[in-house]
């Protein structure tokens, strides 16, 4: 097994522990005090985050109320093992994430995506995508949306961030802390030597020669996990069941230490006592061991006997490994002898760094001057894998299997269930801009934020709460360090100013190979609520119906910096971004709130990807319907102003269709909202400024791009 | 009526079919597999899942069970209707208790959406449109069953023998399909076929 503690770390530890670590002992450091587990580079900036509104923000997942019930959510992410081991690793990632929901009591309702992959690696593509088809679906939870990006800048350093939500009355969630004299049970698959030190891999960069790290990576069972889920849902109910905790990262060692830690008691665990699946186990393997579908309780003693029946009705495994009493001990015992004995504090609180990186190089501000004429630039643009429908992907996972889905997704901006329990709805979704990050850290995490909010918005959801998944690159790097600072000071920032609290969150550093890293890749996924269903509003716009785009206008002196268009027509990323202005955002959200509840709103879509052209293409695509407008103010523009003007992404607008025009002008220009009208919904002809489009042949290339090169042999 | 929802070690559509089925009037129960009679019910419904993991292959595991030798029992004595959706026509096939078996899309992909379907009911022939979602739902069968299927495919996705979707035995007191009813109830977005389907399963009740 590989140890990964640096000298300076190992000083650290034996400075606070006053004495030398044995064997095993380097072992629960190099996992407990890794990145992966610890946080040491990104602890300090986190603390930045807005976290009022938010309940439990401190749990394995945090969350959000609607009416009595919790609702909590959050990102992972399996970078790292799907770089190697694509199907296991993105099944395995979805496996994480739904048991930190589950540590809360939390019925996980739903999954969401945000993947990444340079579009030449067919085989990672399609591995991450099986992965996540026959390991979520078999759970039996709706894979309901979510995002897919490529780029070339994450060859061999595929993004998997995934997400769950999950479900519970306010008054019955649990947490994780133990409390002196419990017993401590392990639920679920047998431990076994796969994914032994895997918190310790994802803390590193990739090896070249990936062969060497599969051993890493876990494997999954859904099947188990079904049961796993069911099982531990009853066993929440017990009123003797105090604390619970997933086996993730860092697996037994994490949870039971982490448990320890919050409830400030002591804990001996007794590893004969677990159910193996192989013999021969090391102390340091078994406690290392990411076997999945585990979790931990702790229990007071007369409770057991019911845990136990109901782990055998489901046809699972548990042992009792250990107990719980008065001070701060972590004992470690096997072969009746006491292997390590430390301090839990010094287990749960690594050393933090301070970051303080020095002001890094200017990125390419440069404008992009270059022309192609607007019929081509169309045509390959709906082609474009990064633009074209992911139908793809989201066909192959169960979006509808409980029975809550209302929107199926690309149907609008945010997936939306229905809360059955009290008859809410939420809406969902996660979204990135790493181009824009990369070109500026700060503008682009809030420009990230604003697309998630607007997201929401325009399929009728108030936005309540977000969780983020920081994806870097090495962070003991200047360049990282500058761009971690501002993107989570950025997220701070416009977390605070909307008044939307950051529930939970994830960060995965090293993601770099000896040759390349990654952009500074910021997810976000955000959660919000309606309170029926006529609220929701989807992205089809109806025959006849009138298009009106409300917010900014774009102009030659926009800033557009990292559109779209840009790097599909000419492979260029640089510019300067937009700035946003918080006041005409909420403005937008509440003309489109009020617009929908007078019945003069349809359907709606945000602009983003692609721009103005971009985002009407996808919504005619989306209703099956021709148009007839104007999008551009002005017929003398040479190539290149009519694709800023048309494609360009600045921050700040949506499209939408109405049947009533005058009622919705009136409106607009009576509350002040910056407005333009571009044409009607007709026929089977998309037609505007002199160009003339087929929708039939345009929707073709859009729904079956990606197909057509995927499902080639 | 009452209806019970079988829930075996793996089921995940259990929910849904059990709301769905309320909202169209019956009165449901939850089974476990364990379950050794079912006499009280007028219907039984297989819902959709990964019974057992689906290991070996989809249904396989679960026809061990010793809730399926009651259902045998059940239809046997010719109590109440059986429904199989999805998961739970892949069990009724493997148990033999239909005609034929389910075997892996063409596509050799999971499939998940909606689908145009062919409903005959009484002679009578209507479009309908409900949501898939299955890997392993390609019928396949070598026997004549042509006058036992009353639910086809319009755009076959999977590849299924005559675009089967869904069929009768051959005393038209148990039914499996594919397509996923209890999920085209409450959405616009999937339809409310669903609710015709459960009107039609009230009927062949009553039909006895």
């Amino acid at each position: 097994m590989r140890l990964s503690v640096d000298k300076f770390i190992v000083n650290q530890i034996e400075k606070r522990l006053k004495r030398k670590m044995n064997e095993l002992e380097k072992h629960i450091f190099s996992a407990m005090w890794s990145e992966h587990c610890g946080y040491l580079h990104s602890k300090n900036e986190l603390k930045k985050f807005n976290t009022k509104g938010a309940l439990f923000p401190y749990e394995n997942s945090g969350g959000v109320k609607i009416g009595e019930w919790g609702i909590f959510f959050k990102t992972e992410s399996h970078n790292h093992p799907c770089a190697v081991e694509p199907y296991q690793g993105a099944a395995t990632g979805i496996g994480g994430i739904i048991r930190d929901i589950l540590a809360l009591n939390a019925r996980p309702i739903a999954l969401l995506n945000s993947l990444k992959f340079s579009f030449s690696q067919k085989h990672l593509i399609e591995g991450v995508a099986r992965g996540i088809s026959d390991y979520g679906n078999s759970c039996g939870i709706a894979n309901v949306g979510g995002e897919v990006i490529f780029d070339d800048k994450y060859y061999d350093l595929p993004i998997v961030n995934v997400m769950a939500v999950g479900i519970v009355p306010v008054e019955k969630v649990k947490l994780s802390a133990a409390k002196k004299n419990c017993i401590i049970a392990l639920l679920g698959s047998p431990t076994g030597p796969d994914g032994v030190g895997g918190a310790a891999f994802a803390s590193k960069e990739l090896a070249d020669n990936k062969s060497d790290d599969k051993i890493h990576v876990q494997i999954g069972d859904p099947f188990v996990k079904k049961k796993l889920i069911e099982a531990t849902l009853e066993i929440l109910k017990l009123d003797g069941v105090v604390g619970c905790q997933d086996c993730g990262a860092a697996g037994l060692l994490s949870s039971t230490s982490e448990m320890a830690y919050k409830g400030k008691c002591s804990i001996e665990l007794d590893l004969d006592k677990l159910h193996l699946s192989k013999n021969d186990l090391s102390a340091a393997q078994i406690l290392l061991s990411e076997t999945q579908e585990r979790m931990v309780f702790a229990l007071q003693e007369e409770v057991f006997d019911e845990v136990f029946n109901i782990a055998k009705r489901y046809e699972l495994e548990i042992s009792k490994i250990g107990k719980t009493y008065k001070g701060d001990e972590y004992i470690i015992k096997k072969d009746g002898k006491i292997l390590s004995n430390t301090p839990v504090q010094v287990i749960c609180e690594p050393y933090v760094y301070e970051l303080c990186p020095k002001n890094c190089n200017n990125k390419n501000e440069r404008e992009c001057f270059l022309q192609t004429d607007l019929s081509s630039a169309v045509n390959k643009l709906v082609s474009n894998p990064e633009f074209a429908s992911k139908k793809w992907f989201f066909q192959q996972w169960d979006y509808a299997v409980g029975g809550r889905t209302f929107m199926p997704p690309q149907q609008s901006g945010a997936a939306a269930l229905k809360l059955f329990e009290n008859d809410y709805f939420i809406g969902i979704c996660m979204d990135s801009k790493p181009r824009l990050c990369e070109l500026d850290s700060y503008l682009g995490t809030k420009s990230t934020f604003l697309e998630s909010y607007r997201n929401l918005v325009s399929s009728g959801f108030e936005p309540l709460g977000l969780t983020n998944c920081l994806n870097f690159a090495n962070p003991e790097n200047n360049d990282t360090q500058s761009d971690f600072v501002r993107v989570t000071s950025a997220l701070a920032d416009i977390s605070n100013a909307f008044g939307i609290p950051v529930v939970s969150g994830n960060v995965s550093f090293y993601n770099e190979t000896k040759s390349t890293k990654i952009y500074p890749t910021v997810t976000v996924g955000m959660l919000g609520y309606c309170k029926s269903e006529n609220e929701l509003i989807e992205a089809v716009f109806c025959k006849n119906e009138d298009v009106f785009l409300i917010g900014r206008k774009i102009n030659l002196n926009s800033n557009i910096g990292g559109s779209l268009y840009q790097k599909i027509l000419f492979d260029f990323l640089g510019g300067k971004l937009d700035t946003s202005n918080y006041e005409l955002e909420i403005a937008l959200k509440n003309a489109i709130f009020e617009l929908r509840k007078k019945d003069l709103l349809s359907g709606a879509i945000d602009v983003s990807k692609g721009g103005l052209l971009g985002s009407l293409l996808c919504v005619l695509f989306n209703s099956d319907i021709g148009f007839c407008g104007t999008l551009l103010d002005n017929k003398n523009y040479n190539d290149a102003q009519k694709l800023k003007l048309l494609f360009g992404e600045i921050e700040g607008r949506y499209i939408f269709s109405t049947n009533n025009f005058h009622k919705t002008e009136n409106y607009l220009i009576g509350n002040n909202i910056p407005f333009t009208y571009l044409g009607k919904c007709v026929g089977d002809k998309i037609k505007f400024d002199g160009y003339e489009f087929d929708l039939n042949e345009l929707k073709d290339k859009y729904l079956n791009s990606i197909e057509n090169v995927l499902d080639e042999f | 009526m009452k209806a019970a929802v079988v829930v075996f070690l793996g089921t995940n559509c259990e929910t849904e079919t059990k709301r769905a089925l309320e909202y169209c009037g019956f009165d449901v129960n939850y089974v476990n597999f364990d379950t050794k009679n079912l006499d009280d019910y007028d219907a039984v419904f297989l819902s959709g899942g990964f019974s057992y993991g689906d290991y070996i292959r989809s249904g396989r595991l679960a026809k061990f069970t010793p809730v399926v030798d009651a259902l045998k029992n059940y239809i046997e004595s010719k109590r109440g209707v059986t429904v199989g959706i999805c998961n739970g026509f892949q069990i009724l096939c493997e148990a033999h208790i239909l005609k034929g078996a389910l075997v892996e899309n063409d596509s050799s992909r999971f499939i998940c959406k909606n689908t145009s379907l062919e409903l005959c009911y009484k002679g009578k022939k209507r479009k309908i449109i409900l949501p898939i979602a299955h890997r392993e739902g390609k019928y396949v069968c070598f026997d004549d069953i042509n006058e036992f299927v009353f639910l086809k495919y319009l755009d076959n996705p999977n590849g299924s023998m005559h675009d089967v979707a869904g069929l009768y035995d051959a005393k038209r007191r148990v039914m499996g399909l594919m397509p996923h009813p209890e999920r085209a109830v409450f959405a616009k977005n999937f339809g409310f076929d669903g609710r015709e389907f459960f009107e039609i399963i009230k009927d062949e009740i009553k039909r006895g």
